[in-house]
């Protein structure tokens, strides 16, 4: 019992989590860009893809790992005025 | 205003209105109504106690702390008997100088819903706007211009 209980735990642990950004009506579509790639070190392409995808449907699923991290990168987007949140995935 | 050289950007200014102008970006910035801008912009995150007691204090001092820097640029740049001279902004501060300016249309956004007013093409389009909302869409306009130089030259 105690073993299967301390695998669900680490189960929990392990699910990933899940950077969400929101569309706003101030932040330019460039500097969203250049923020993504600053924050993930992503490819001008995909950093443009998620850009996108923020501005027409309103929201992205920016990154998903671990819950440290996924903090940290909040953390960087709420520094540079981005609409930020993160979420377990289910 | 125009790209330097070195990889930055200098605002010049010809006349007392033009440093007025200049100085609207921090008042504009300061003068975000509603909740402070950390919340709004977090406003979808759940905080737990070690977020409010180590993130958000941070957070909400660099954003002070930026609009502090450019009213002390602003204020410290020379400028001759006529009130010519002019800003330079290096590439250091850059994202400072963005973050402020980010802060000036936020406020302005949340003032006058400018996301909304229809696209203003000419000047009698101007013209029949509120004069509250005509100042604020020509200043959003000029800081606009500013974000959009530096991300282009600068940052």
């Amino acid at each position: 019992m105690a073993t299967e209980t301390q695998t669900k735990k680490n189960t929990q642990l392990a699910m990933p989590w899940t950077v969400i950004v929101y569309d706003d009506p101030v932040n330019l579509m460039q500097y969203v860009t250049t923020i993504f790639k600053k924050v993930f070190g992503y490819s001008d392409e995909k950093a443009t893809a998620l850009m996108m995808q923020v501005h027409q449907k309103g929201r992205s699923l920016v990154w998903s790992g671990e819950k440290e991290k996924a903090e940290f990168y909040v953390q960087q987007l709420h520094s540079y005025q981005l609409n930020a949140s993160m979420e377990k995935e289910d | 205003m125009a790209p330097t050289l070195d990889g930055g950007l200098r605002i010049d200014a010809d006349s007392l209105t033009d440093w007025m102008i200049l100085e609207l970006i921090c008042a504009d910035a300061t003068n975000l109504p509603g909740p402070p801008l950390y919340d709004q912009i977090s406003s979808r995150m759940v905080q737990n106690d070690d977020w409010k007691e180590f993130v958000v204090p941070d957070i909400v001092t660099q954003f002070n702390d930026q609009i502090t820097f450019v009213s002390r640029a602003i204020s410290a740049a020379p400028r001759d008997e006529d009130h010519a001279g002019s800003i330079f902004i290096s590439k250091e501060d850059a994202m400072t100088w963005y973050g402020t300016v980010n802060q000036a249309r936020l406020s302005l956004e949340h003032q006058h819903d400018l996301s909304k007013v229809d696209d203003i093409t000419t000047e009698e389009d101007l013209d029949d706007l509120d004069s509250d909302v005509r100042a604020a869409v020509i200043r959003n306009h000029f800081y606009t211009s500013i974000q959009t130089l530096l991300l282009e030259f600068v940052i």
